[in-house]
Order: C-alpha cells, then sequence, then structure tokens
C-alpha cells in the first residue's frame, strides 16, 4: 500500500507538515512509509493523503490535520481502511471529466526524485525527439496544433521555426515561469510537483531550434519550485540527461534557472529578457522579437510552463492524438486555476472545448452556499468578467475572445451575487497600474486616471460622464500601449461596463452599490424588532459603533461605523442589515 | 541599405530598409507626431503618438519600431489615430507639471513677458528689458508708476518673503531710457481714427503704428492719458512722465488732435468715411452718485470730477473738513489730493472693513501716514444740509454679514445705530459709469457702454472697435484699457488684412495645484521696497512722492524672481502638439507628482515635473554617453529618471556629455548659462562648426541677444563637453568668481572627451584652459 501526499507549497501552507509528522509517529516501526507527492489540484481538500491500495485503487483522504492523520494511521495499521475524511462521491466528481497531460504526473511522482519520473514515461520523448531531429518535432508540434499557454496563445510551432530559421552560434531556450496572475497557480503545481516534464520540453525545444541552453526566469516567490528544479537538474546531471553528447547523441544541452523579483509585467517575453540581462523590467517595441534577438541578444525561444508541459505527451503519442482533443482553432487540453465563490476550488485540466459552466458546475459542483453565480472573471487582470448568462461559452481561444475576456493563462475567478462588479474591476485596475512598468503613456497614466474615476464612483463621487470616460480611455489604452499588459489591462473594466452597466449606473445616480460592497455607499443598520439586545456585536466592534442597553435593541453610529462586517458574522439573529442606496436614506 | 518603395497616405515614397519606418517618413517630409523617439537612440515606444495604420494589419502600429517593407501601404492620419493621439496627450498633459509661462504672465492683461525683463534687469541689462517690454506695453513708465499690478498677486515668492517688485522693477528700466522709441514698420496706406487719447487709445494708436498704420488720435480734451492725466494725482503719476511716453508714441507717427469731441466735432460715421478702422475708447467719466439723500447739496463732489479739476490745474477749495466715501484707488487719490490742497481733516468712509477694500495696500498705508482718518463699517444714510450747503454726512453703522457672489463679506446695516460726521465737502468715489449718449450708431449695453466681442473688440460696426473703460463691464484699472487697446489693434490689422484673428495660443500654468511646499529650501531675500518722501513733507505738495529703483536695487530685486516660467517655452515639442490636438480639452486630471528643481549642475537645471517619461536622458545617459548615470527608477505612474543612488546631478557621476539635454522634448532638463537669470526668450540660431579640435563638430548656436545659451550638436553621440558646454562659458568666463566654482566649471567641460580629437592636459587649470580657448 501507498500513501502520497500532497507536498506542493499549497499542502504545505494548509498544514501537510503536521499531517506529515503525525503518520510518521504512527507508521513508525511498520512497513508503511509515507511519498511526498506534488499537488494533485484538489486545493479545496487540503493537506491531500491519496491511499494506493496493493490491488491499485486509489482513496482520497482530505482535509486531515495532525489528529486525524494519526488516527487514519491507527486504523491503517489495523488493516482497516477509514471512512472518515474520505472525500465524497460527489467531491469526486472534480477529477470526472478532466484529462490531464500537464498534470499527469502531479500528485503521482515524487518531484524530487529523477526515477519517479522516468519509472512513470519520462525522458522517453527526449530520447525519441533526439531521433527525430529539429524538422521533425517541429512538424509534430504543428500538427498537434499547440498554441502558448501563457495566454496569448501563439501557435508553438511557429515561434519554434521562426528561432529554427533564425541564425547563430548560439540560441536558447528561456521558460517563461513568471507566474504573474494573482488569480493562477498550475505553473507553480506543475514546477513544485513534476519539474522533470518542463525541463524535457525545453530540451525537445533546444533539440528544435537548435538550442543548448535554457534559462527558467522563475519569480522568487516560488522557493520550493526553485529548490525542486535544482535538485531536478543537478540529477539530470547524474544520469547524464544533461551536458555533453546526451544519451550518446551529439546533442549538448544545460541549464540556469534566474530568479525574477515578481513584477507583473516580466511575464511580457521582451520585459522578461531585460530582466534576464539584469535591466530594468520593461519591454521594448518588438521588432526584432526574441526569435531574432532576444537573451544577450541572440536568437531565443520563449514559452510557458504550461506550454513545455504538453511537449513530452506530444512526442509520445503523437501530435494527432494532441489534435484529436479540442475544438477546431484550439487543441488539447487546459489547465484552469479555479478560485472564488466555487465550491471546489483547484486546478483542473480539461479539453479545450467545454463550456465554463461544465467546469464550474460539472466539475467544480457550483457556488458556494448555492448561491447564485453572477460571473466569472477569466483571464486575472489581462482579462475580463463573463456573466452568468453566457457561462454556456465553449471554452477556446477564439470564443472566450469574443467575450471580451482572454484565455490567458487560465484563471477562473468565480463570482457570485455578493461581488461589486465596480469594485472588482477597481481591484484589477489597481493592481496593473501599479504593476506597469511607467514606460507607456496611455498605461502609466491612462490605468491611473481609470483607477481614479473607479475610485471615484465607489465612493458615490462618480459623475454621469464617468462611464463614456473609462470607455473612451480604455478603448485608446487598448490601442495605444506598448505591451501586453497595457493592452489587456482595461479589459476587466471594458467588460463589467459591457455586462454590468447598470452597476455603474447604480453606483454613480443612486449612490446605491447593488452588491453592497462599497463601503463608502452602505450603511449598517440594526433592525430593532429583529435584535434580542445580546451585547455581542458591540463586543465585537473594533471601533465602538454600536452602543445599547442588554436587552433592548442596539443601534449602529454610522459615523464611527467601518463597515467591517465583524457585526453581522457575530449577530446570531440575522437582525443587522446592511443598506444602500434610496434604503440608506 | 536597400531602398524599397512605400506608400505613404496613397502616395509613393522611397525607403530605406535600415530605418524605421517614422525615420523614412520623417525624411520624406512629412509630419508625424512623436516625442520619445530619437535618430541616435533606440526606439522606445513611450509616448505611442506615431501609431499608423499599414495595410493589412489588424491593429495601429508605432511607426518608430515598424521596419519597412516593398510596397508596404502606410496612413498615419484616420480619426482613429488622431483621436488616440489626443487622449494620450490628454494623459501626458494630466502629469505635466509646469508652467509654460509664468503665473505673473497669466496674470497681466496685456499679458508681458515679465519673467523675460525681469531677468534681462537681474543680469543688468535694462535697456533690453524695456524693448521687451515696449513689446506689449507703451506706457510702461506711466504704468510702472500707477499699475495694481495684478502680476504681484500671482507671484509664487509671495508664498517666501513677499512678491517681486515686478511693478518697480518696470518703472526702472522704463525710467532708464525714457527715449527709446521703438521701430515701425513701412506706412503701408492704411488710415485708423482712434477716438480718445486714454491709455487704450494710446495703446492701440502705438500698436498700429508699430505695424505700420497711419494713426490719428481725437482727443476731447486739452491733453492726451485720459484717466492717467485727469483720475490719477500728479503725485503718482508726474504729467512729463506720462508726456513723454506720449511723445514717444508721436516719434513714432501719431497724430494727436486734441479739443475735438465725439458727437460734437464728428461722429463715427463721419470717421468711417475718412478711415479705414475707427476705434473707440472715450472712457468712463462720470462719477456715480452717492445714492442718500441730500447727495445733490452744494458741496457733495464726484471723486473722478474733482481730481479732473485739479489735474487741469483749476483752483479747487474742497474747505476743512472732508469726507471721502468709497473703498477704491480712487477714493485714495481723492484723500490724499484733498489733504494736499490743504484740507485738515480728512476722512474716508468705507462700508467694509479695511481687509476688504480693494485700494493698494501701499496706498492705504501712505494716506494713513500723510493723516487721513479711516472709517470703517459706515455707509452714508443722509447728506446733512444747511440752506442747500453741505454742513455733515449722517452715517449708517454696519457689520459684516455672509460673504456675497465675489467671495467678500457684505455690509449689513446696524439697525438704529447712526452717526453725524461734520464736513464741509463730501466726495463721492464710489465708482464710475460711461457717459455714451454722445457715441451714435454702435450698439450698447445695458449699462450703456459700447458692447464688443470679448475678444476681437469689434463693435456692432463693421471696421469699429472699442476698448477702455467704456466697453462691456465698463471701467477697469489702466493696463486692462492697455491690453484692450493692444488686442484691438491686432484685431483691426487681421480686419484690414482680411484674415480671421488668431485664437488666444492655450500656455499650461500650474497655478491652480501649485503646491508652495516646492519652494521650501529656497534662500530667503527680502523684498526690496520703494523709497517714499517722507511723509509730512510730501502731504504739502504734488511733486512725486516714489522713487526709481537705483540700478544696484533693481538688481538685488530682480533677482529674487524663481523663473516660475518654463525656460524650454520656445523649443518645446509638447507645447505645439498641446496646441493642436486641443489636449487641455479633455479634463482627465487626477494626481500629479511633486519635484523640487535639482539645480546642482552648472549647466544643467532638471525639474522633474515637466518630465514625461520619454526615456530620452536614460538611453542618451546609457548609450551614447556610456555614463549610465541617469535611470528610470520606481513603478507605474511613479516612474521618474534619476542619477544613481538619488543624487543632485552636479554631485553625480555625470560626466556632463550635455546628451541628456539635448534630446529632451520638454523644460524637464535644459540648459542653463551662469548669468543671474536665464529668462526664455525668443532666440537666434546659427550654423556653427567648433574649433576645439580638428574634428570640426556641426553645431547649431543658439543665442539671445547675442549671448550664447546652447550648442545643440547635429550629432550627439559625435561631441565633448567641450563643444556643448565650452562655448557658453567662455562666453560668461566673467561670472565664474571663486576658485572652487572655476574648478567645478573646468571639470564640467572637460568631462567627456571621449571623442576629442587631440591633447588636453586634464590637470590643466581653469584660466590657463580659458586662455587656450579664447
Amino acid at each position: 500500500m501507498r500513501f502520497l501526499l500532497g507536498y506542493g507549497s499549497c499542502g504545505i501552507a494548509s498544514g501537510a507538515n503536521d499531517v506529515l509528522e503525525g503518520l510518521n509517529e504512527a507508521f513508525s516501526g511498520t512497513e508503511y512509509t509515507v511519498e511526498k507527492v506534488g499537488c494533485n489540484g484538489l486545493c479545496f481538500a487540503e493537506p491531500i493523503v491519496e491511499v494506493i491500495t496493493d490491488s491499485g485503487d486509489s482513496i482520497l483522504y482530505g482535509r486531515l490535520n495532525k489528529d486525524s492523520a494519526v488516527n487514519f494511521a491507527e486504523k491503517i495499521k489495523k488493516g482497516e481502511l477509514p471512512l472518515e475524511n474520505r472525500l465524497s462521491e460527489d467531491e469526486l466528481k472534480f477529477l470526472n471529466g478532466q484529462k490531464r497531460i500537464v498534470l499527469s504526473g502531479c500528485g503521482k511522482i515524487d518531484p524530487e526524485n529523477i526515477d519517479s519520473y522516468i519509472e512513470n514515461g519520462g525522458y522517453k520523448a527526449l530520447e525519441k525527439a533526439i531521433r527525430m531531429g529539429s524538422d521533425k518535432i517541429i512538424e509534430e508540434i504543428k500538427i498537434s496544433g499547440l498554441r502558448g499557454r501563457g495566454g496569448a496563445g501563439f501557435p508553438t510551432h511557429f515561434k519554434w521555426q521562426a528561432a529554427k530559421s533564425a541564425q547563430s552560434d548560439e540560441k536558447y531556450i528561456v521558460c517563461n515561469a513568471d507566474e504573474g496572475d494573482p488569480g493562477a497557480f498550475m505553473d507553480r503545481a506543475v514546477l513544485e510537483g513534476d519539474p522533470h516534464r518542463v525541463l524535457e520540453g525545453m530540451m525537445i525545444a533546444g533539440i528544435a531550434i537548435g538550442a543548448e541552453s535554457g534559462v527558467i526566469y522563475v519569480r522568487a516567490e516560488y522557493p520550493l519550485a526553485v529548490k525542486r528544479l535544482k535538485i531536478a537538474i543537478s540529477q539530470m546531471h547524474e544520469k547524464g540527461y544533461l551536458g555533453k553528447n546526451i544519451l550518446g547523441s551529439n546533442f549538448n544541452f544545460d541549464f540556469h534557472i534566474m530568479m525574477g523579483a515578481g513584477a507583473f509585467v516580466c511575464g511580457e517575453e521582451t520585459a522578461l529578457l531585460a530582466s534576464l540581462s539584469g535591466n530594468r523590467g520593461m519591454p521594448v517595441t518588438k521588432p526584432p522579437f526574441p526569435a531574432q534577438k532576444g537573451f544577450r541578444k541572440k536568437p531565443t525561444n520563449i514559452n510557458n510552463v504550461e506550454t513545455f508541459a504538453n511537449v513530452s505527451w506530444i512526442i509520445d503519442n503523437g501530435g494527432e492524438a494532441f489534435a484529436s482533443m479540442g475544438t477546431e482553432g484550439s487543441k488539447g487540453t487546459k489547465v484552469f486555476a479555479l478560485a472564488g465563490r466555487v465550491k471546489r476550488g483547484g486546478l483542473v485540466e480539461v479539453p479545450m472545448g467545454l463550456t465554463i459552466n461544465d467546469i464550474v458546475f460539472g466539475i467544480c459542483g457550483g457556488i458556494k452556499n448555492d448561491a447564485k453565480v453572477k460571473a466569472v472573471q477569466m483571464g486575472g487582470p489581462s482579462g475580463g468578467c463573463i456573466p452568468a448568462n453566457m457561462l454556456d461559452t465553449v471554452i477556446d481561444y477564439e470564443n472566450i475572445a469574443k467575450t471580451g475576456a482572454i484565455m490567458g493563462s487560465g484563471g477562473m475567478i468565480v463570482m457570485d451575487e455578493k461581488t461589486c462588479m465596480v469594485d472588482m474591476a477597481k481591484f484589477f485596475m489597481d493592481f496593473t497600474s501599479k504593476e506597469s512598468c511607467g514606460k507607456c503613456v496611455p498605461c502609466r497614466i491612462g490605468t491611473t486616471r481609470m483607477l481614479e474615476i473607479l475610485k471615484r464612483i465607489t465612493d458615490g463621487e462618480g459623475t454621469c460622464e464617468d462611464i463614456d470616460t473609462l470607455v473612451e480611455l480604455g478603448e485608446s489604452i487598448k490601442v495605444g500601449a506598448l505591451c501586453g499588459l497595457g493592452n489587456s489591462a482595461p479589459n476587466p473594466v471594458l467588460t463589467t461596463i459591457r455586462y454590468f452597466r447598470n452597476e455603474y449606473e447604480e453606483h454613480i445616480n443612486n449612490k446605491c452599490c447593488p452588491a453592497k460592497k462599497c463601503t463608502a455607499l452602505i450603511q449598517y443598520r440594526i433592525d430593532e424588532s429583529m435584535c434580542r439586545g445580546c451585547s455581542l456585536c458591540s463586543r465585537r466592534c473594533p471601533v465602538d459603533a454600536i452602543s445599547g442597553v442588554v436587552k433592548s435593541p442596539y443601534k449602529i453610529d454610522s459615523e464611527k461605523c467601518v463597515r467591517c462586517g465583524q457585526c453581522i458574522d457575530s449577530c446570531k439573529f440575522n437582525a443587522i442589515n446592511v443598506l444602500s442606496g434610496e434604503e440608506s436614506k | 541599405m536597400s531602398i524599397v518603395k512605400i506608400f505613404i497616405n496613397g502616395k509613393e515614397y522611397s525607403a530605406d530598409t535600415t530605418k524605421t519606418l517614422l525615420d523614412n517618413i520623417l525624411d520624406n517630409g512629412i509630419y508625424l507626431p512623436h516625442l520619445c523617439h530619437n535618430k541616435e537612440l533606440e526606439s522606445y515606444g513611450g509616448c505611442g503618438l506615431c501609431l499608423v495604420e499599414v495595410e493589412g494589419i489588424r491593429k495601429p502600429l508605432r511607426a518608430c519600431s515598424t521596419t519597412v517593407s516593398d510596397g508596404m501601404k502606410v496612413t498615419t492620419s484616420t480619426p482613429e489615430l488622431e483621436k488616440s493621439r489626443k487622449i494620450s496627450l490628454s494623459l501626458i498633459m494630466s502629469d505635466h507639471g509646469g508652467d509654460c509661462k509664468a503665473p505673473c504672465f497669466m496674470a497681466c492683461p496685456t499679458h508681458q513677458d515679465v519673467q523675460g525683463y525681469v531677468g534681462l534687469i537681474a543680469n543688468g541689462k535694462e535697456r533690453e528689458a524695456l524693448e521687451l517690454i515696449k513689446k506689449d506695453n507703451p506706457l510702461p513708465a506711466s504704468i510702472g508708476r500707477v499699475c495694481p499690478h495684478p502680476c504681484e498677486e500671482k507671484c509664487r515668492r509671495k508664498h517666501l518673503e513677499g512678491a517681486v517688485s515686478i511693478c518697480a522693477l518696470k518703472r526702472f528700466a522704463a525710467d532708464s531710457y525714457m527715449d527709446y522709441v521703438p521701430e515701425c514698420a513701412e506706412l503701408n496706406g492704411k488710415k485708423i481714427a482712434v477716438v480718445g487719447g486714454g491709455p487704450a487709445g494710446l495703446s492701440c494708436a502705438y500698436f498700429l503704428a508699430l505695424k505700420g498704420y497711419k494713426v490719428k488720435i481725437f482727443e476731447a480734451q486739452s491733453h492726451c492719458g485720459g484717466m492717467l492725466r485727469y483720475g490719477i494725482p500728479a503725485y503718482r503719476l508726474p504729467k512729463n512722465t506720462l508726456d513723454e511716453e506720449i511723445d514717444v508714441i508721436k516719434k513714432m507717427g501719431v497724430e494727436i488732435i486734441c479739443n475735438t469731441a465725439l458727437g460734437k466735432d464728428f461722429t463715427v460715421e463721419s470717421l468711417q468715411k475718412e478711415f479705414d478702422a475707427v476705434f473707440l475708447a472715450t472712457g468712463a467719466w462720470r462719477s456715480t452718485k452717492l445714492g442718500c439723500d441730500g447727495d445733490s447739496s452744494d458741496g457733495v463732489v464726484g471723486g473722478i470730477d474733482m481730481l479732473y479739476r485739479v489735474a487741469n490745474g483749476e483752483k479747487v477749495d474742497l474747505g476743512k473738513k472732508v469726507a471721502v466715501v468709497g473703498g477704491g484707488n480712487t477714493a485714495i487719490d481723492a484723500v490724499r489730493t484733498a489733504v494736499r490742497l490743504g484740507a485738515e481733516n480728512v476722512t474716508l468712509i468705507y462700508r467694509r472693513t479695511e481687509a476688504e477694500m480693494p485700494a493698494e495696500i501701499e496706498e492705504i498705508r501712505d494716506a494713513k501716514a500723510e493723516g487721513v482718518e479711516f472709517k470703517f463699517l459706515v455707509s452714508p444714510l443722509e447728506v446733512v444740509s444747511e440752506n442747500g450747503k453741505v454742513k455733515g454726512l449722517k452715517l449708517q453703522k454696519m457689520a459684516l454679514g455672509e460673504p456675497d457672489a465675489s467671495g467678500r463679506r457684505s455690509p449689513v446695516a446696524i439697525e438704529g445705530s447712526t452717526e453725524i460726521i461734520d464736513c464741509d465737502t463730501i466726495i463721492s468715489a464710489i465708482g464710475q459709469r460711461v457717459k455714451a449718449e454722445d457715441i451714435d450708431s454702435v450698439e450698447l449695453t445695458k449699462k450703456s457702454t459700447i458692447a464688443v466681442d470679448e475678444r476681437t473688440y469689434q463693435t456692432s460696426l463693421k471696421g469699429v472697435f472699442a476698448a477702455g473703460d467704456v466697453i462691456n463691464k465698463g471701467p477697469d484699472i489702466a493696463i486692462k484699457a492697455i491690453a484692450g487697446g493692444k488686442y484691438a489693434a491686432r484685431s483691426i490689422d487681421c480686419y484690414l488684412k482680411g484674415v480671421e484673428v488668431p485664437p488666444e495660443l492655450p500656455v499650461y500654468s500650474v497655478n491652480k495645484s501649485f503646491d508652495a511646499k516646492v519652494l521650501e529650501g529656497t534662500p530667503e531675500i527680502k523684498r526690496c521696497e520703494v523709497t517714499l518722501t517722507d511723509a509730512l513733507e510730501r502731504k504739502t505738495n504734488f511733486h512725486e512722492v516714489a522713487f526709481t529703483f537705483t540700478k544696484e536695487d533693481a538688481i538685488k530685486e530682480a533677482s529674487r524672481c524663481l523663473e516660475c516660467g518654463c525656460s524650454a517655452v520656445y523649443s518645446c515639442e509638447l507645447l505645439p502638439l498641446m496646441r493642436d490636438y486641443d489636449a487641455l480639452s479633455l479634463t482627465l486630471n487626477g494626481k500629479s507628482r511633486q519635484y523640487p528643481k535639482d539645480k546642482s549642475h552648472p549647466f544643467i537645471v532638471r525639474d522633474n515635473n515637466k518630465c514625461i517619461l520619454c526615456g530620452q536622458c536614460v538611453r542618451a545617459c546609457c548609450e551614447i554617453s556610456g555614463t549610465e548615470n541617469l535611470g528610470l527608477f520606481g513603478r507605474g505612474f511613479g516612474t521618474i529618471p534619476m542619477s544613481a543612488f538619488d543624487l543632485p546631478l552636479g554631485e553625480s557621476k555625470c560626466v556632463s556629455c550635455g546628451a541628456c539635454v539635448n534630446v529632451c522634448p520638454t523644460g524637464a532638463l535644459v540648459s542653463i548659462t551662469p548669468t543671474v537669470k536665464n529668462p526664455p526668450l525668443p532666440f537666434e540660431d546659427e550654423d556653427y562648426i567648433c574649433t576645439f579640435c580638428d574634428k570640426n563638430c556641426r553645431f547649431t548656436k543658439r543665442s539671445i541677444n547675442g549671448t550664447i545659451v546652447k550648442m545643440i550638436p547635429e550629432k550627439i553621440s559625435e561631441v565633448c563637453s567641450l563643444g556643448v558646454f565650452g562655448l557658453p562659458a567662455i562666453n560668461n568666463m566673467n561670472a565664474y568668481k571663486t576658485d572652487e566654482e572655476k574648478q567645478k566649471i573646468k571639470e564640467c567641460i572637460l568631462g567627456s572627451m571621449k571623442n576629442y580629437q587631440g591633447e588636453i592636459d586634464k590637470n590643466i587649470t581653469f584660466d590657463e584652459l580659458s586662455n587656450k580657448l579664447c
């Protein structure tokens, strides 16, 4: 029997170390050992232990802590398969309908042991690729229809071909592991859970374009990923997968890891290259494209982690197999990071062509507390929101783009009726305006001015012209900004105006926040008929805004109240209402 | 290099494939807005103005980073592209903290280049200063004595020890060269009639004469000067000063006919027949009546009427006790005149408090010193008379109520609280009205003033213009009348040439959001006050009270100027784009940045408030100089170029190659010379070949009034510090006094010598170097 403990950053953050300690203590002196694996994507249930029985069945246990882990181990020792902490049938639907390529090793193999990867079929594709040679690899990638998974969806074979065609004594493969979208975490999961898959993909790309050097640009906030990459690279050297004459061929390759300081714009390839060269992370104008003049001014091919993670599968199984999944223009699978008000959040890898509804409701079980879904934000700060009535949109690059959102790196934030769309747009605009590199006027000043207008609206000081100004500015920034960050920064605002214009108008005309989120536009009031005078809210209030006499209704001083919501959370009688607009007068 | 054919806006041109599309467009003589591009620097793509549409490509492209290919079809202007440019420029302006023109310029109705003439005075060039003043003001000696100086109100030095004495400095320059006669254009054969020889009429005549018109002034009085002569007492403006300035206008060919009045000796219609255009500036000569019981009694006189009689040399007896009603400058003129006429007891009656008085603070101070009694919060209720002759004035006591529309607190009567003061004469100085009944055929306003267009000064009659106290809102200050005359002259010129009156060119000022914090650390220099005759001595006569500044005082006072206006106003690349695209019409204002000026470098001033982040200085410092001293700091909106470790430029590792200052498109980095002030003035450029070494680099030599202010290299990357800063330094050798200063200058001009072809010993002393170069 095997015990696989999810030991990615997410697992550790939810208490995997306690679980490990509990299991190790309880298992000491037995034949049982715990294997540390990466995250299997079931973030909603971490810490997770997967039991693989001797007959090969998989049973998942989740939401463990030290005590329940000990309890679990004790029962195992008695020969039982405990029922406590087992993931329910319903929860296991999370895995139904997923097709795992990129995530196939995550949660299955030991990321710190190259043999574990090799046993699961690792580096076979590399061997095959060495035999195939450059042209055939690129042809296979072309057949597969693989497109860049970083967000733009540019055909991968096209980039490889361009870098291959460029004449130079030196070329580079760069892996963009600067996962900057605050809602996406698939790259981290892959790097932590299955680093070899990415490295193998990079090496195959190296053969394809004629590069002997691979650089991984990874953000310093991912220390575990860096650690595991370093281990992986050193083990590759030991096994002869790196260095000169790899596997007896004339192919030479080696890796360098560069850590970035975590600027969002460094995910833009030219800014990434600037940062790699030790310069300020700022995009530069194209042409020249990186394929002509990239890292160290040499032809460079840059792909995202997820793109590289697809490569070995395509070489192993053939481009046709990959292309058999998905839609006309978007082939294969895509990993999505589900977050927000969804019941089962985590990493989902599905074939292209499913609908958003399939993921949100089918795989993730719908909205927490069975609330109504309002919208899904796709593509993070560069993406846009897709309203509830459009969630039957088929997921592929073109269809998502038609809604005004983007596929992006695959972040999906699910929102319910309690989310204020203006506030949400403000949040993302705040993010992008701070992350703007400062180079071009539309992005540097334009996003700041848009943010100022959004702040004004959520503060109840908006004017009727503000919406038009936002649209005018937004459209202009989309056209005029230098790089992808600026080009896409207005998307959250433009899509929320497109689908939720009435919410903007409510804020402006009626000083009302329909979702009751914008603190300047809401008031908390105690319903005297409901209040029993228990005084709990008054004791919880951090600013002493609630006063009264025990056993008679309490009152909230609106001037003092900071709208933190602690009173509402503490009230057992649902006596506190949030009012906005007309009703608050 | 290979040459291909491309199509720009439908026309075929040849293009060089080694150059960017922008350079090819510009080389073919087609204008495309751009602010961050420089041929000698790598393309940047910051400003986003050079967007073009290329056939077959969905999104507009930045021409500065697009390569050309054979047959490429480019469109440089579409409504979408122009809109995008306008928004980009509006965004730039919303974060551009600077004054194209100083607030003093903006405040002056006639828009005199105050910073220019104050700067010239500071540099000891009062003659040039006067020439500059006379471009906008025909009567500087008079105005320099009487103007309530709205310019000083807006002077930023007011936030420190006090405004610069701009008005007195103007007087100083004017008094220094009273005989200066500006050069006029050759007579163009057109004749203009000016009715009224007051400040507006004289001004209009002066500016028309400059343009070559034959002007005839018809003056109803015996002398020209209008209210300057008849309304302002001689102790403030001596008649001979005014005469001298009018003489200059006569010397410019203006004919003056006195003692001829409109409606009596001629009509507008008769003038229209004889002249190509007519300008009316008959003023406002009627005093407003007191408006209380008994105000027609013998001994109640109008302020203007009394001042007129005194100015006209009539004998005026006001008696011993005089009460003057009013709080403006005319009221002060009346009380001080009354004192000089021998009244023993002179009281000024004002219904608000001293703080609300419209009169100048200095005037109030001087009147008090001369023994005038001020009675505040009282309003005339009734003239007390005996046998029709004034005996006293019954006053209603007042209190201040709520602020009115103008922001001043209105006086409210305190019921039943009155007093009576004795007086022999009551002077009403509460305003002037227009006597317009003599003016035929032009349309009047409800106030009986002549209705004119605010911008063109044209009346309802074609070819008939008007300005001064007689138009629209009525009486105002003298400089306003001069401005009216000046702008009416421009309109008349346009009218006679058959062209549209050009719109006021917008300039930009941060006055509204100015934060005095940026002045912190400015060394304190006390304001130089004008010397006055002793009060006891001056109150007995009408001799001039105030003295002209000595040259020493003038230079000292002029040196206090903070030089708010942008040094780059005549070379700025942003300003014309801002005008072309009307970039201030979109209000995208929000937070803005505030940085202190960096004046630590002897040849370069850095003002990051004006930085538009085009990145040219940073690239120049990196790519051309190789110093990498300047770099971008911060992210997003707060991004700003800085020296390494944020050191002041003069203390940083800057090698004074001058590249940054020569690429800056705005006034964020400007060259300075070691003169006291560097007033931004129109410059002259001439081609120049440097002879400091055998390389003989080509420059544009820029000078103002013969002083070299900047050397602009043809190729920034090929010159040395000596070429860029050597000449301006030599030109001002005498300005460097201390050894320390000389050492610093020497280090700067020998800072970047990698392109210098020849031998130069870095240990050479400043004097040896200057000898060698001279």
